[in-house]
């Protein structure tokens, strides 16, 4: 039964992510001609001819679609248009960057979020409660733009503590985590806060009160296991965001990530690099999706048996 | 001699071979932050401002546009690079001599069929070119040959009053043959070999590239010891590393943050005024734009110096149409479109103009500042009547499909002579004139081709200046297209660092330009 269940999940899986190619592939090349854009506006007419034939984009589109599936099981997504090389050796280049800043300010959104959300629901109605909720509601509502440039002007430029831009170092990595992180942090802390709050209002919670069971016993034990249910959804939705959910944090820092590459590779229709990344991107999530469900049966008795 | 005699003369030897090589580390490495890299660095692929900056440290044209004597970096006089004389020896043939004691980045030595292949048929203007652009710099070669060691000779179709002006663009740089044809034009592009002051030492796309001093350069040792140019897409980040010290220079700053570099004790602002200028292309097909009457209204109807003062601070100026200060007398002669409310109106009223809406495209985020120019102008117009309502589009050809008016465009000089941008953007090659291009706004008047065909094969200086005016006048009268200003590029570099911009997209690094306090 198990092994039906997962070999279901796993169509399911493949049947998302072919759905997922095929939308990008005409939605790419929907949004215009990507040689005009790439060449810019006073291109040379035999040049933008060339560069249609280079990439093979004078062929019919089910014979480009074709191209493409046949490039993907072989394992090969076609040539950056821009630079000239594969689209999936840029995407690696890329990757550790990104999957280092997304693993750390997950890290850092889960140590902060976590503790402050717990805090305030035990503290419910408390001024404790309100000044984390206000934190939270502040770190979530800032755009990371905005909090990204404020980080610089105070950290590099008044205290001189930080670089401004670049990777390389773990001086590098302070700024765009913070930024990523407490923005993260403060969804989390939120929900935390609301799942903590329903479960502590459970009888059970009061029947192991009334047991003489201790309160950090209590908490950590009866009550936050119950309440991680729900939680895992929105730490599984963050783990799934890591490749291309940093975007605004890469560029406002220079950050030579995954995030930045595709915004550079969407503005200049680099059809192949945008399809890689997708594609990555989409899988990420449904990977992501997947640990989460196997999860919820760790952790719920009840998701297990149904 | 004694051992230890001998022993002292050869240490002495040594340190005297090693003393230039501990002078040379003493040379900083300097780092420059850019809005964006170019995405390689073929010359003939890399023709955009992003790709210019950079390639211009790698390679080096045949003949050299000497911008650093003018006082704004603006010169427009020849001087000699890879190339030594020049001469006319017939109607329609040049002999160019050329240094002999260049060599490329990989050693080997630069020769005259190396200047003659970067120039060739096979390579620029045949019908299976390499370079598809060739043309439109060197589409009246008819012949080139390597005479000896040090002459090439170049045959054109008619006499070319321009042709040592024909290298000083980004066209014009000298590419080793054997390499070229070995590698071909795609890995040229990213594992280029020039002769310039600087050789590729890394790069990673988007991200950064790294340039090391060519030690062997033929114009004397690289000012600095490694260049880097970093892309950093926010500006504020680019200020803040300026600020701080950890770039060096930085480009594309804005207009409304250029007061912060001006404030600072630690960095220099530089506005350099680029030969390029914003413009507004009519599209000329379209009703009721077809009409001439309502085009020049347009243009009488915008007060562009506003504008400039309100947008720029002043730092830039408006133009006559399709000239600029390089060319000279004519540029001071012409005069630059004036706001006249009143010949606005007069030319509106015998216009078939009756309060239609018209659209502007404009290419969004790609011309600093452009939509708080539109949105000005559009205030203008509709004070004088017009009506006139503004789009955003990202570049390419879905742009031009439906209804539109006008569109955002520039024009570049690219080369200092009255011909240009005339026949790059209203010559019988133009993306704008050719009737099948999808980019097609104006079919010119025959005269206006006949002229340029005059311009190109006219030796005779006071002939020529004849023929632009002509043909200035008749762009004026049938307005195509409207001159808005001169683009301004700023740059902000440390204190301490000599460097001049020049009035086009390169960043000139070499020991001509760069020197350190």
């Amino acid at each position: 039964m198990r092994a039906r269940a997962l070999l279901a999940r796993g169509l399911r899986m493949v049947a998302t992510l072919l759905v997922v190619a095929i939308a990008v592939f005409f939605m790419v090349r929907l949004s215009g001609d990507p040689v005009t854009i790439l060449a810019g506006p006073d291109a040379d007419p035999l040049y933008i001819e060339r560069m249609r034939v280079r990439w093979g984009l004078d062929r019919p589109l089910y014979e480009q679609l074709l191209a493409f599936f046949g490039g993907a099981l072989r394992g090969e997504f076609g040539y950056s248009m821009k630079i000239g090389i594969p689209a999936s050796e840029l995407f690696l280049e890329r990757l550790p960057a990104t999957l280092l800043l997304g693993f750390c300010s997950l890290a850092l959104s889960i140590l902060v979020g976590l503790p402050l959300g717990i805090a305030a629901a035990l503290k419910h109605n408390s001024a404790l409660d309100r000044f984390v909720m206000s934190l939270s509601v502040m770190a979530f509502s800032m755009p990371n733009f905005f909090l990204g440039v404020l980080f610089i002007l105070l950290f590099s430029l008044q205290l001189r503590w930080l670089p401004s831009y670049g990777s390389g170092s773990l001086a590098h990595l302070v700024m765009p985590v913070l930024t990523l992180g407490l923005s993260s942090a403060g969804a989390i802390a939120r929900f935390t806060r609301s799942c903590m709050l329903d479960v502590l209002n459970q009888p059970y919670m009061l029947a192991a009160r009334a047991r003489g069971i201790r309160p950090q016993r209590r908490t950590f034990l009866h009550a936050l296991p119950n309440a991680s249910i729900p939680l895992v959804t929105i730490l599984g939705l963050r783990l799934g965001d890591l490749i291309a959910g940093a975007i605004i944090v890469e560029t406002v820092f220079a950050w030579p990530g995954v995030g930045r590459l595709l915004a550079e590779s969407v503005a200049n229709r680099d059809l192949a690099v945008v399809q890689v990344i997708v594609l990555a991107t989409a899988a990420t999530m449904v990977l992501a999706n997947l640990a989460v469900d196997l999860l919820y049966g760790w952790l719920d008795p009840r998701v297990r048996k149904s | 001699m004694t051992l230890l005699n001998r022993m002292v003369m050869i240490s002495a030897a040594v340190l005297a071979m090693a003393a230039p090589a501990v002078a040379q580390d003493d040379r900083p490495s300097i780092t420059i932050g850019v809005q964006a890299l170019p995405a390689g660095f073929a010359p003939s692929m890399n023709i955009s401002n992003v790709g210019q900056r950079v390639n211009y440290s790698i390679f080096d044209e045949l003949v050299r546009r000497a911008y650093w004597e003018g006082e704004k970096g603006d010169g427009a006089e020849l001087a000699p690079s890879l190339a030594t004389e020049w001469r006319n020896v017939s109607d329609n043939e040049w002999e160019v001599d050329i240094r002999t004691d260049v060599t490329f980045h990989d050693g080997t030595p630069m020769t005259a069929e190396d200047v003659a292949f970067s120039f060739s048929e096979e390579r620029v203007f045949g019908e299976d070119r390499i370079v598809a652009v060739g043309p439109t710099y060197f589409g009246n070669f008819v012949d080139v040959e390597a005479v000896d060691e040090d002459t090439v000779r170049f045959t054109t179709a008619a006499p070319d009053p321009i042709f040592p002006y024909r290298f000083t663009t980004t066209m014009g740089k000298v590419v080793p043959k054997d390499y070229y044809l070995e590698v071909g034009l795609e890995q040229f592009n990213l594992e280029p070999i020039g002769t310039g002051p600087y050789k590729l030492a890394e790069f990673r796309p988007g991200e950064l590239i790294r340039l090391e001093s060519y030690d062997d350069y033929w114009g004397g040792l690289p000012p600095a010891r490694e260049i880097t140019f970093v892309e950093i897409p926010e500006q504020s980040a680019r200020i803040t590393g300026l600020m701080t010290g950890e770039l060096d220079f930085i480009t594309d700053v804005s207009p409304d943050q250029k007061d912060i570099l001006a404030q600072s004790d630690s960095v220099q602002l530089m506005p350099a005024m680029i030969d390029n200028s914003r413009i507004i292309v009519f599209n000329t097909f379209e009703p009721p734009m077809d009409d001439p009457y309502l085009r020049r209204a347009m243009s009488y109807a915008a007060d562009r110096q506003a504008v400039v003062e309100a947008l720029w601070g002043g730092d830039s100026q408006v133009l006559p149409e399709l000239t600029f200060p390089a060319h000279g007398e004519i540029f001071k002669e012409r005069k630059a479109a004036e706001y006249d409310p009143e010949e606005a109106q007069r030319l509106l009223e015998m216009s078939d103009y009756n309060g239609e809406e018209l659209i502007l495209r404009i290419h969004n985020g790609y011309y600093t500042n452009f939509l708080e120019v539109s949105q000005v102008l559009q205030q203008m117009w509709r004070e004088a009547g017009i009506n006139v309502t503004i789009e955003l589009f990202d570049n390419g050809s879905t742009s031009f499909d439906g209804t539109w008016h006008m569109r955002s465009w520039s024009n570049g000089m690219q080369m200092p002579d009255i011909t240009h941008p005339l026949v790059n953007v209203w010559g019988d090659t133009s993306v704008r004139t050719v009737p099948d291009d999808y980019r097609h706004t104006w079919t010119p008047p025959e005269r206006l081709y006949e002229l340029q065909d005059l311009l190109n094969t006219t030796i005779d200086r006071e002939e020529r200046l004849d023929y632009f005016r002509e043909a200035l006048d008749l762009v004026e009268q049938e307005a195509p297209q409207m001159e808005l200003f001169q683009n301004v590029d700023y740059f902000g570099v440390r204190q301490g660092i000599n460097w001049k911009p020049y009035s086009f997209f390169m960043m000139d690094l070499g020991p001509n330009n760069l020197s350190f306090e």
